[in-house]
């Protein structure tokens, strides 16, 4: 973050978010983060509603990841506070969402399917709910090797399983594509969008890929310079093709206002 | 090859016994002295005395190097005193030790913590220190316990470092051994060998050194083994 980006004016909150359902899984109040003299974020507000996903893009710096890790519960906001369903974040991590990184972050020397059961919680089904989150990326049977056998995208679906055998009810997606070479993440869109279809997760997707973001998304939010600057929604049918003439006037307007800024 | 070079050598007359007995008559004096119960004895003394030191003084620095892995303080508090003691060698404090301890056996056993515990030290410290950012945060973030922090993650992640320390202090325990076993000893193999010294018996001296040398290759090799092992999951591991 460099000094340039921030603004010379007073900190004022940026609202642009509606509440989409009745009920908000997730609330952002005013919540802002500064580190030393640097605002990484200036007061941001936003609601996001059960099985909904919204993705959030900007350039490097414009606060984004920032903003999901106050959601993540790694760091705490400088001001506002994080509601979940209406109960205010505790001290520590948040245990209803899941962060999935831009890197794998599989644990080396745990095999596929261990990697897995680390997340998911303590019960009888424990090993079944695991199986069958690998099942579902399409690495049922692969659990017994070790990540580093894998490929990377192999790796983030791992990562994916993951997450989804956590039982978390809000998804945190750091970049998590971000790695990966054009056609695999191509491949990894379309699963997370079965795998949406089939259990309809709520997330959060942090991303500088425009057409990520409107393949992906309900809800698409521009992050510039700490704020929340725009939104549309995206009211395309799934599974969505990445071709149709409203699909592409969406990625044109969104893109249109990222490169402003 | 060298061996039979070497026995060749011996049997022509090319080498005097006095300056390199042939390997049969070290093998002779081998089978001699396990015959009297005497090289058994010996030997059983200074495995135990290198098991016991070992695991006091390997035991000690994957403690502190553990604490001062994870904690900031601990490490500004105590690493640089560490760091001073660890700059004398081990071996130049044999006067005071033996003013301290005597000629007994803690004496020798002190000399083998002192020289384990700071390679074992060393790489704890900095294997902890050095897990991946991200896989602590993974950790954290899917909401792993303090414990299971350390058991699942840190731990595994500091272990390859941990290991060349270990791997290093075994061979630190064979030098200090010998030289605490021909100073004041009635018994383990470095005793043997400056006994046989005093009698000029040079087959039993090249046995006592073949035996070190013997020893520590062993050590070697299993703690490689437990490498292989505990690493399977890295591939630069498996076939090295």
């Amino acid at each position: 973050m460099s000094a340039t980006i921030i603004t010379p004016f007073a900190e004022h909150e940026t609202r642009v978010s509606r509440a989409p359902s009745s009920k908000a899984l997730l609330r952002v109040e005013n919540v802002s983060k500064s580190f030393g003299a640097n605002t990484a974020l200036h007061p941001v507000s936003l609601e996001i509603g059960r099985g909904e996903v919204v993705a959030i893009v900007g350039r490097s710096g414009s606060g984004k990841s920032t903003l999901l890790r106050l959601v993540a519960g790694l760091e705490k906001p400088s001001s506002g506070r994080i509601l979940i369903e209406d109960e205010p974040l505790g001290a520590g991590i948040n245990p209803r969402a899941r962060l999935m990184f831009q890197d794998a972050a599989l644990l080396p020397w745990l095999s596929v399917l261990e990697n897995v059961l680390l997340a998911t919680p303590r019960g009888p089904d424990r090993r079944p709910i695991a199986r069958e989150a690998l099942e579902h990326v399409g690495l049922g049977a692969r659990e017994r090797e070790w990540p580093l056998v894998l490929s990377g995208g192999q790796r983030q679906r791992v990562a994916l399983a993951r997450a989804l055998a956590s039982a978390a009810e809000l998804i945190l997606f750091d970049e998590p594509l971000g790695a990966l070479d054009a056609l695999t993440r191509l491949e990894m869109q379309n699963l997370i969008e079965r795998l949406w279809l089939e259990s309809r997760f709520s997330a959060v997707l942090v991303t500088h890929d425009v057409e990520e973001a409107v393949t992906l998304a309900d809800r698409v939010l521009v992050m510039e310079g700490g704020k929340l600057t725009f939104e549309t929604a995206v009211e395309l049918e799934r599974p969505r093709t990445r071709s149709g003439r409203a699909f592409i006037g969406l990625k044109e307007k969104v893109l249109a206002e990222v490169m402003r800024s | 090859m060298f061996l039979s070079l070497w026995q060749l050598a011996s049997s022509l007359g090319w080498l005097p016994p006095r300056v390199l007995p042939s390997p049969l008559s070290v093998c002779q004096a081998g089978w001699h002295l396990t015959q009297t119960g005497e090289l058994p004895l010996h030997l059983f003394e200074s495995f135990r005395r290198a098991l016991l030191g070992f695991a006091i003084g390997g035991g000690l620095g994957f403690f502190l190097g553990l604490i001062n892995g994870l904690s900031r303080l601990s490490y500004r508090l105590l690493d640089s005193s560490l760091q001073m003691v660890r700059n004398v060698p081990h071996l130049a404090l044999i006067p005071l030790v033996i003013l301290w301890f005597g000629i007994g056996e803690s004496a020798k056993l002190f000399l083998i913590v002192l020289g384990v515990f700071f390679p074992v030290y060393l790489n704890t410290a900095h294997g902890v220190r050095s897990v991946e950012p991200r896989l602590v945060e993974m950790g954290r973030s899917y909401g792993l316990s303090r414990f299971d922090l350390l058991r699942k993650v840190i731990l595994p992640g500091a272990l390859p470092s941990i290991l060349i320390g270990v791997r290093y202090a075994l061979g630190i325990t064979w030098l200090t051994l010998i030289v605490a076993e021909t100073i004041a000893s009635d018994n383990g193999i470095g005793y043997m060998t400056m006994n046989a010294r005093d009698f000029l018996q040079t087959d039993v001296m090249l046995l006592g050194i073949l035996l070190y040398a013997l020893l520590g290759k062993l050590a070697d090799t299993l703690t490689r083994l437990l490498e292989r092992y505990l690493l399977r999951w890295n591939p630069a591991y498996r076939t090295a």
